[in-house]
């Protein structure tokens, strides 16, 4: 211990601390300032503990707000304040002609979905993993003879592995829509420590629908699926490429759903079209045949408003957004952010998060420094 | 020890002496296996020594004070938010002179609460800090040599070493 009137010198074990919980920009200035700061950075222990503090602890909100004609894109990152701290920088080989979509977040990674109409071939979609704050990008091979219409993105520290699931159509041959098999589905896996796909077994998922939108905890990526009108929570285990189907109980005369995560659960909204929805806490439980998923609770919220977009749960709240359409002015609508707490459960509002854009999302994003070409996280 | 001990004596690296609530103290785990260990009955002369310097040790028999009723009761959602308010005016403190020290002090005494927060503390200070304010507060020297210095800006277009 330092006594009075010396210098304190730090141990390096409470510098690493400190340093775990400065934001990605921070991290990056500070590799110059010495040899022991910038290899520290490096290892993957400070990058896992980074990562984790970071999805955790304090989450930025990841605003994309992008135009049909997908010209001028904008991406950036909202504090719990609703301030903008960072504005992301699209790399230019991001500006497909029929733009991008985000698929997926997951210690601080995105996996975008690029999609754009060649001349010859007509339109195609590519798949890239991105970490925006080290701006590194890493381009997913694509699967032949498929078209892939939805995807998942998830990670498990059991195996330490990034995977994408890409639910397609078989293309039988050639390129164009003619040669679509639309009776034809597959299920492929993607892993990024292999860099290769694989095609799955439907297994569990047999007759049913998957709609698109996916959310993942480690080890389990999560879409809602439709069977014969009865809706169902599809999961899959990342260790063991396994799909689950549980039934969501007493949804009848829900028109629309959403899926988040909430505390490792799976949360489900459920609209009926009127000034209120349920929400679903879906548990994963422990059997003897491995995993499932059930149902422990079921709740109405009020909502303030009738048409609410439900953008994700970021922190202890549900971001939902309102668009409002200028009547007469072509496109660009203005997008009010409603934000309900699940603890308090109360409404806040931010009105006019984004104005000069036709569409707007948004994800909970825990920025980090994992890199692509060394994913490992522990 | 005496159950009618409510506030035990201890001395600071600089040789003064502070007093400490019983429940306060538990606050950390040293000074609690101090408290089965060492003698504070009523008839026991000596004064335990904590390796803190005085100007620190008031700081962090200040947070144990403040933190105990909660630590030892559980508190509302009122008295929560009431505490993080007051652990931020507490925290408003320079980074070399105090928070550094406090920061070793929490480290040594095993207080997580104190702990966290003088990390975190200290990390919002210095997200926006250059380079060089940083070596300064860290007493870090450029160890890069010129080679070095050249490599890492190519790989890192932007990069600087002030």
């Amino acid at each position: 211990m330092a006594r009075g009137g010396e210098k304190p010198f730090l141990h390096f074990d409470i510098i690493i601390n400190i340093l775990g919980r400065l934001p990605v920009k921070s991290i990056l200035r500070f590799r110059s300032v010495c040899k022991d700061w910038n290899n520290l950075f490096k290892t993957q222990s400070f990058i896992a503990k980074h990562a984790r503090h970071s999805a955790h602890e304090s989450p930025f909100l990841l605003l994309h707000a992008y135009d049909y004609s997908s010209k001028r894109p904008s991406l950036r990152l909202l504090n719990q304040k609703m301030e903008t701290i960072e504005v992301l920088s699209i790399p230019s080989n991001y500006l497909f002609n029929l733009g991008w979509r985000i698929i997926g977040s997951c210690n601080g990674l995105l996996c975008v979905e690029g999609r754009a109409f060649r001349a010859e071939g007509g339109p195609f979609r590519l798949l890239r993993l991105w970490n925006p704050l080290t701006r590194e990008v890493r381009e997913i091979p694509p699967i032949r003879n498929v078209r892939p219409s939805i995807s998942g993105f998830g990670f498990s520290s059991i195996v330490n592995d990034y995977k994408i699931v890409t639910f397609s159509y078989l293309q039988t041959e050639g390129l164009n829509y003619e040669s679509l098999n639309y009776d034809v589905r597959v299920v492929h896996v993607y892993s990024l420590s292999t860099d290769s796909w694989k095609e799955l077994e439907f297994g569990a998922l047999q007759k049913k629908e998957i709609i698109e939108g996916n959310v993942s905890v480690d080890g389990t990526m999560a879409w809602i699926g439709y069977d014969d009108s009865f809706h169902v929570l599809v999961t899959f285990d990342i260790v063991t490429e396994v799909f689950t189907s549980t039934p969501i109980p007493s949804a009848v005369g829900v028109l629309s759903t959403d899926l988040g995560v909430y505390q490792n659960k799976f949360l489900i909204s459920g609209h009926h079209g009127s000034h209120f929805m349920d929400i679903w806490v879906m548990e994963q439980v422990a059997c003897e045949s491995g995993k499932h998923f059930s149902c422990s609770e079921k709740y109405s919220v009020d909502l303030p408003s009738y048409a609410l977009d439900i953008f994700c749960i970021w922190g202890n709240e549900i971001v939902c957004c309102e668009e409002e359409t200028k009547a007469g002015v072509e496109g660009k609508s203005k997008f009010h952010l409603k934000l309900f707490n699940l603890t308090t459960r109360q409404w806040k509002e931010f009105p006019n998060i984004s104005s000069s854009h036709d569409c707007c999302v948004g994800f909970s994003y825990g920025g980090s420094l994992v890199s692509l070409f060394n994913p490992q996280v522990q | 020890m005496s159950s009618s001990v409510e506030a035990i004596t201890v001395l600071s690296s600089d040789g003064d002496e502070f007093k400490i609530t019983v429940s306060a103290a538990k606050l950390s785990k040293p000074l609690n296996w101090m408290l089965e260990d060492v003698c504070f009955s009523d008839d026991c002369d000596e004064v335990p020594t904590i390796e803190v310097n005085s100007k620190t040790l008031v700081k962090v028999i200040e947070y144990c004070e403040k933190h105990a009723p909660r630590a030892n009761s559980g508190a509302s959602d009122s008295d929560a938010e009431e505490l993080k308010k007051w652990d931020i005016e507490f925290m408003k403190m320079d980074v070399k002179d105090i928070l550094f020290h406090i920061l070793m002090a929490a480290n040594y005494l095993h207080m997580e609460g104190l702990y966290d927060l003088a990390c975190q503390t200290a990390a919002d200070l210095m997200k926006g800090m250059t380079v060089s304010q940083i070596r300064k507060i860290f007493h870090i020297k450029n160890d890069f040599s010129s080679e070095e210095q050249e490599q890492l800006r190519r790989q890192h277009p932007g990069c600087s070493f002030d």
